[in-house]
């Protein structure tokens, strides 16, 4: 497959992919890709979660080797090459999480990678010096030179990166993620910083953050599940059918049922068991979540959706405490308070976890699993492991295996399951359908919704927006650290466009 | 005779090697939970087993009463112990490296106090006299004490394994070695735990040197040789589980024994050697196959 310049350049490509593939046993995280990078081009490449966009920029980058396939670099083919001769050549890169020293200042930190310096040297080349304050003003960051790299703001550190990048005088910029964890604001600026980098700089990058896509690149690439779907304009790729199928996740001829539970009762009935109120939380600095505000009522799903990075774990383990709310958050079950609980109490008044990645106990059996999670304290057991094992009978099976034994489908199964025998009244689930075969899936949806309808409030975080609209009663959208809107699922399925805009294209009045 | 064809001096130095790796192994196995769960590497766990050790010549009177008050007093000292070194790492949760000075400074303390106390020449402890005679094997002799040593080791090592591996307190240990957050978010009490694998470890280790005592006996430095050889079978082992312990300490007891006799030119080296050849072969086999 080789994919027809948008360039009218009769040169040869900077940078060429042809059928590149990398391999995990049989899983390709990036099948037969091919693709051409023109000297000046500004490329984006989306897709959904696990289409093997950062596995393309690390097989790039050289920090992995493709499994097939081969790569030009200015004329040469870099597949041996390690990543430091290619970063000699001149190709750059970011990381999605910022890789700085940070001890160092600023300036130190762009110093380290101006090429051409002697390690031996007692004395900084006031040459290097100067190319270091220049990449500063390239992002900037002059008036920060000095600050320890630590003390940075997340969206300064993450210019300083690119800084760094530009440093080594890069003929091909790799940005992973540019815009993780930035404010709008912040977004804005590194949109002007990457639309003012010279033309002599190819650049390359990975984001999620469409409006930034649309905004800086002149030529978009969609992957899904490690395949090529297409490569064009930013208004091609927008209204291109294929990508709506992508990220919509369903298929036009399997439209969600619109005769379930969840339609039965399309108004908020039970008394809401989990009230969060103005919760935030972040990583070192950067704010993942701000003022989020969210009912989860007995006997209904609500679905948090959103875009990948959006925060729909964070929030998940936020609730669960196994991340640290920002202050003034507060989280109430049953009317109390329990933001000032550890994890552990918070399970004991209620809260069921099933966490993203399962995150089984590796080495216990099936039987082990179930045996650990200890009733209500202050009520009798409502379930044994053998009524939930009831749930599932391909567990019951397989009672002394253990999770490495046991298919994607069973461990998800188990990891619900281990969550069911303590009876919560909220039932946190993250991403139960990844990984999972369409049958199994559908298996859950009903396991989802028979436990709503007797009576457990469901918190259910999705990336599958079917799945999500199936047993959903009502969807929140997470977008840009906030719940952009929160709606009834039954509005939704008559214009599930609507849903789509929301989350590829995120509407300017909203926010 | 199939019996004295068997014996002869490599399976004696081998059945020594078998009452060194039981010992080891009672020792590791807590040191390895300690490490697994509480995430603490105990750099006094040497010291546990010679305050044991100096606890059995303390009480020794040729008899089973000093033993057994030995015994009584070895689970005391051990679970204060324990419970010590678990409110001493307390203000210092994750910051391994100060924890590891910690109890490091722990143990230079006790190694003082011992040698003021206890003298600083090595004591040999006798076992009771009732068991203090030899058996003969074939044309060897061979001591009683030590095939009874070597069965009560067993019998700890079997009770210890089916604790760990059988039981559902030993889930819950597990569980916490595997994911301590997530055992938190099903509701179990990780701070027990972790306590509780403190006391534990030091109980076993403190009885370690109360019966161990003839076999290794109380020393300046015998803290430091032990909790060296713990820590080899804690990391060639696999850091908290039972069974990389059990066959890592039963290793290390051949490789100081009959390796030794085998090679005694290499006697400096065979442990070393031994240990990278097996930390070579777990890293091919045990990596690609964790579970998540």
């Amino acid at each position: 497959m080789t994919t027809p310049s948008p360039h009218p350049n009769t040169n040869s490509p900077l940078l060429r992919l042809e059928g590149v593939s990398r391999s995990y046993g049989v899983r390709h995280a990036v099948d037969e890709v091919s693709l051409d990078l023109h000297a000046g081009a500004r490329h984006a490449i989306i897709g959904p979660n696990g289409a093997g966009k950062s596995t393309l920029l690390h097989l790039i980058a050289g920090t992995l080797r493709p499994t097939a396939g081969r790569i030009r670099y200015a004329g040469h083919d870099i597949r041996r090459w390690p990543p430091h001769r290619r970063a000699r050549a001149g190709i750059a890169r970011t990381w999605q999480h910022p890789a700085l020293t940070r001890p160092l200042t600023a300036a130190q930190n762009v110093l380290l990678a101006v090429p051409g310096q002697r390690l031996a040297a007692l004395r900084t080349d006031p040459r290097a010096v100067a190319a270091a304050y220049q990449a500063l003003t390239q992002v900037g960051l002059t008036d920060h030179a000095d600050l320890p790299a630590a003390r940075l703001a997340y969206g300064d550190q993450r210019r300083l990166e690119i800084a760094v990048a530009l440093a080594g005088r890069p003929r091909l910029l790799l940005l992973d993620e540019p815009s993780a964890g930035l404010t709008t604001g912040e977004i804005t600026g590194l949109t002007q910083l990457i639309r003012a980098l010279p033309a002599d700089i190819s650049v390359l990058l990975v984001d999620h953050n469409l409006d930034m896509v649309a905004a800086v690149a002149d030529t978009v690439t969609v992957l899904h599940h490690g395949r090529h779907i297409t490569t064009g304009t930013p208004t091609d790729i927008r209204d291109h059918p294929d990508v709506r199928r992508v990220y919509l996740g369903a298929t036009p001829t399997s439209p969600p049922a619109p005769t379930n539970a969840a339609s039965a009762c399309p108004h908020p009935t039970g008394a809401p068991v989990l009230r969060v109120r103005d919760l935030r939380a972040g990583y070192t600095g950067a704010a993942v979540l701000t003022d989020i505000t969210l009912d989860v009522r007995a006997g209904r799903v609500t679905a948090v959706v959103g875009r990948n990075g959006a925060g729909k774990t964070t929030l998940i383990n936020t609730i669960a405490g196994l991340h640290p709310a920002g202050p003034g958050s507060d989280i109430h079950l049953h009317g109390r308070s329990v933001a000032g609980l550890d994890t552990r109490a918070r399970a004991r008044a209620g809260l069921g976890l099933v966490p993203q990645g399962r995150r089984l106990f590796a080495g216990l059996t099936v039987d082990e699993h179930l045996a650990l999670p200890t009733p209500h304290p202050t009520r009798a057991r409502t379930v044994t492991p053998r009524q939930v094992l009831d749930l599932f009978p391909a567990l019951a099976e397989r009672r002394h295996h253990r999770p490495d034994q046991l298919s994607g489908g069973e461990q998800q199964m188990l990891a619900l399951a281990r969550a069911l025998v303590a009876a919560p009244d909220v039932l946190l689930l993250d991403e139960p359908s990844e990984g999972l075969a369409p049958a199994v899936i559908s298996h859950l949806a009903a396991i989802i919704t028979s436990l709503a309808n007797r009576g457990t409030a469901v918190l259910l975080a999705e990336q599958n927006l079917p799945l999500a609209l199936h047993v959903a009663h009502d969807i929140a959208v997470l977008d840009r650290a906030r719940i952009a809107r929160h709606v009834a699922t039954a509005d939704l399925r008559d214009c599930p466009d609507q849903l789509h805009d929301l989350l590829t294209i995120p509407a300017t009045a909203t926010a | 005779m199939g019996l004295d064809g068997l014996v002869n001096a490599y399976t004696i130095t081998a059945l020594d090697g078998v009452a060194h790796g039981l010992l080891l192994f009672v020792i590791a196995a807590g040191l390895t939970l300690i490490v697994g769960v509480a995430g603490v590497f105990s750099m006094a766990h040497g010291t546990l087993y010679l305050a044991g050790a100096y606890l059995a010549w303390h009480l020794a009177d040729g008899g089973f009463t000093g033993l057994t008050l030995a015994l009584a007093a070895a689970v005391a000292v051990g679970a204060l112990g324990g419970a010590g070194l678990a409110a001493a790492v307390r203000p210092l949760t994750d910051r391994p490296l100060d924890q590891v000075l910690a109890t490091l400074g722990v143990a230079y303390i006790a190694a003082d106090q011992f040698s003021t106390v206890f003298g600083a020449e090595p004591r040999s402890v006798d076992p009771p006299q009732a068991v203090a005679g030899s058996v003969s094997l074939g044309a060897f002799q061979y001591p009683v004490y030590r095939l009874g040593f070597i069965a009560v080791a067993a019998v700890l090592a079997v009770a210890l394994f089916w604790l760990v591996e059988r039981s559902r307190t030993g889930a819950v240990v597990r569980a916490v070695v595997a994911d301590a957050g997530m055992a938190a978010a099903i509701g179990l009490r990780t701070g027990i735990v972790r306590t509780g694998v403190l006391v534990g470890g030091g109980v076993l280790a403190v009885t370690a040197g109360v019966l161990g005592a003839p076999v290794i006996g109380p020393a300046p430095g015998a803290d430091t040789t032990i909790l060296v050889y713990s820590l080899i079978v804690c990391v060639v082992g696999g850091l908290g589980s039972i069974r990389g312990a059990l066959l890592a300490a039963l290793g290390v007891g051949q490789t100081l024994t009959l390796g030794v006799a085998l090679a005694p030119g290499a006697a400096a080296f065979v442990l070393a050697a031994a240990m990278l050849a097996a930390l070579t072969l777990r890293q091919r086999t045990t990596l690609p196959g964790r579970p998540a």
